[in-house]
């Protein structure tokens, strides 16, 4: 599993410049506007990008082949499953005294910060349960319109809805806070399936 | 050291490379101590399987001709003078029933064979 | 022993079946599997990797399951795709590290090595290699695990003749170093095989037509040319197939059942792929 993720790290390196340039960038911008830390906190969701770029890169070089080959499937899909986990940590480590520095400039509520992150997290491990098996298994043209379709519409959906009725971040926490652990558990639940079906399926690829 | 294959010589094949890789050493071509392609290399060469050269490659060792170390490779055995004389012995008699056989075909009687011999004995020896 | 043994595997596919495939590689052998684009060779290599299920049959290697204790097996086995499949950023170098730990008995200063004799740049993009070098790395990194069993699928095609050669070189230097080790090669450019190949296996959409050793391939069939009068002299039970040509007939005939009178040509080991193929019609 260690060269697996050998691969995975190489690739997060040559990302580091666009990192080190867009955190800045969007910290500055979430201090001016309402949203704040909601939208920043949104950077965690920006793993899945990377995860599914290099799935994306995988499939295409046959690379995800090469690593059947030699380690068998289990080992490859195991990683995807675990290094997106830590990936996220990763970066919601990285990102946490920055957000915890805006959530202080912005005078912003230690729950709107809560309520973001976990959100960031739901969006993410909610989009590759899907993502992961639909690029092992099918073809890698629709796996890219799905993501799209998957990363872009709640997005829109939030903007829209915010627009509509008007409503602050905060506003938008208070509604949300009940649901928080029902929403944990939930998508552990479908990425825990989802992880078990991709190991059952390279069986019977 | 050449080695020409045929499919038209009912022999097998991997008999044909060992009577010529004998006949290669009693004609002193390949001396004691020369080293002998391995039979990767020589499958190689020779177009044929390693399963053929190593299965010669065995026959000559069992007949003494060759000597196969373990990691280096096989090399020609050192010379045995009673062991040739005994071989070329073989060779000659293996001709000589050829001979027979044949004088038998054309009606020849022994004593026909034996003069036809001397005679070439004293034509050889002149 | 067998290195590999296919008992009647047979996989489904969209297009086709890969159908009751029985395969013996014994050890020490190279085994040149030949067929059309098509026939099913990669299918069958991707099965013995177990990349592809099988819906009937077992395949062992070493004499184990292939599927059971899959990634200590595969510490054993080399594995050379038709194309490197490392991602486009790597390097010499980077493929080296992910090789170290893959293979436990990964040898970096024997990779390093073959890196030098086969004139591989250690700083630059693999997505900037040519296909040739691309192929050359592919086979380096198989070999530098010193693995008993090389599976190659169609290594040499789209190289030029003199770059085969050196691959083939490389193969012989790896197979002559230790007696144990055995190599399964696809390819349908059959003058590599040739070369070096101890046994052949002919696949022939989707199933097995024959599996032989290249002597009794070579010695066994004979080419026949001539005029319809003198084909028609020969039985028919030794006749493998046949075409009319402009000029007479073509066959392809078993050497043992034909008089030794009639002058029977050696044939190429495509000679005997196309009029076995053709025989299938």
């Amino acid at each position: 599993m260690k060269a697996i993720f050998y691969r995975d790290l190489l690739f997060f390196q040559a990302q580091k410049k666009a990192v080190l340039i867009a955190i800045p960038l969007f910290t500055l911008w979430s201090l001016f506007i309402q949203q704040g830390i909601f939208t920043l906190s949104l950077f965690i969701g920006f793993v899945t990008i990377q995860i599914v770029a290099i799935l994306q890169e995988d499939v295409a070089c046959g690379y995800h082949e090469l690593v059947y080959a030699t380690l068998g499937a289990k080992p490859y899909i195991l990683s995807k499953y675990v290094g997106s986990v830590m990936a996220a940590s990763g970066a919601t480590l990285i990102l946490l005294p920055i957000l915890l520095l805006v959530r202080w400039l912005a005078g912003q509520s230690l729950e709107l910060l809560l309520v973001s992150i976990l959100l960031s997290w739901y969006a993410t491990f909610f989009i590759l349960s899907i993502i992961i098996p639909l690029y092992l298994f099918t073809k890698a043209s629709l796996s890219q319109v799905i993501f799209f379709i998957l990363f872009i519409v709640p997005l829109l959906l939030a903007g829209v809805l915010s627009i509509k009725w008007d409503m602050t971040a905060e506003q938008i926490t208070t509604i949300l806070l009940p649901y928080l652990s029902i929403g944990a558990i939930g998508v552990s639940l479908i990425y825990g399936i989802s992880l078990l079906f991709s190991l059952y399926y390279s069986k019977r690829s | 050291m050449n080695i020409q294959l045929s499919n038209k010589d009912g022999r097998p094949i991997y008999e044909q490379v060992t009577i010529q890789i004998k006949q290669a050493i009693l004609a002193n071509e390949l001396k004691p101590g020369d080293a002998l392609p391995s039979i990767r290399m020589l499958a190689k060469d020779l177009k044929i399987s390693v399963m053929t050269t190593k299965r010669a490659y065995a026959d000559l060792e069992r007949d003494g001709f060759i000597e196969t170390f373990a990691g280096k490779g096989s090399f020609v055995a050192a010379r045995n003078t009673t062991f040739i004389r005994e071989e070329h012995l073989r060779q000659m008699e293996e001709h000589l029933l050829t001979a027979i056989d044949l004088a038998k075909l054309t009606a020849m009687t022994k004593e026909d064979v034996m003069a036809l011999i001397n005679e070439l004995y004293e034509e050889d020896a002149t | 022993m067998n290195v590999i043994a296919c008992n009647k595997v047979t996989r489904l596919f969209d297009t086709f079946t890969l159908s009751y495939v029985d395969l013996a590689l014994p050890e020490g052998v190279i085994m040149g599997l030949i067929g059309e684009n098509g026939a099913g060779k990669t299918s069958l290599i991707k099965c013995l990797l177990n990349l592809y299920h099988l819906n009937h049959g077992e395949i062992k290697l070493f004499g184990e399951p292939h599927n059971i204790n899959e990634a200590a097996l595969k510490q054993r086995i080399g594995v050379v795709f038709d194309d490197l499949h490392l991602p486009p950023n790597f390097t010499t170098r980077h493929a080296n590290q992910f090789y170290k730990l893959t293979y436990t008995n990964w040898d970096e200063p024997y990779f390093f090595t073959l890196v030098k004799q086969l004139h591989l740049p250690t700083q630059q993009k693999v997505s900037k290699f040519s296909r040739g070098m691309r192929m050359k790395l592919a086979i380096a990194l198989a070999l530098a695990s010193h693995p008993k069993l090389l599976i190659l699928d169609e290594p040499t095609s789209g190289l030029d003749p003199i770059m085969r050669d050196e691959i083939l070189d490389l193969l012989v230097q790896f197979m002559d170093e230790d007696a144990t080790r055995s190599i399964l090669f696809s390819s349908h450019i059959t003058t590599d095989l040739d070369k070096i190949a101890d046994m052949i296996t002919f696949i022939h959409k989707g199933r097995i037509r024959f599996t032989t050793t290249k002597d009794d391939l070579f010695y066994k069939h004979g080419r026949f040319s001539g005029s319809e009068e003198e084909f028609l002299a020969i039985p028919e039970e030794a006749v493998i197939s046949s075409r009319k040509t402009s000029i007479g007939v073509e066959a392809l005939v078993l050497r043992e059942q034909v008089n030794t009178a009639f002058a029977l040509q050696t044939p190429t080991i495509e000679d005997i792929m196309l009029f076995y193929a053709r025989g299938d019609k």
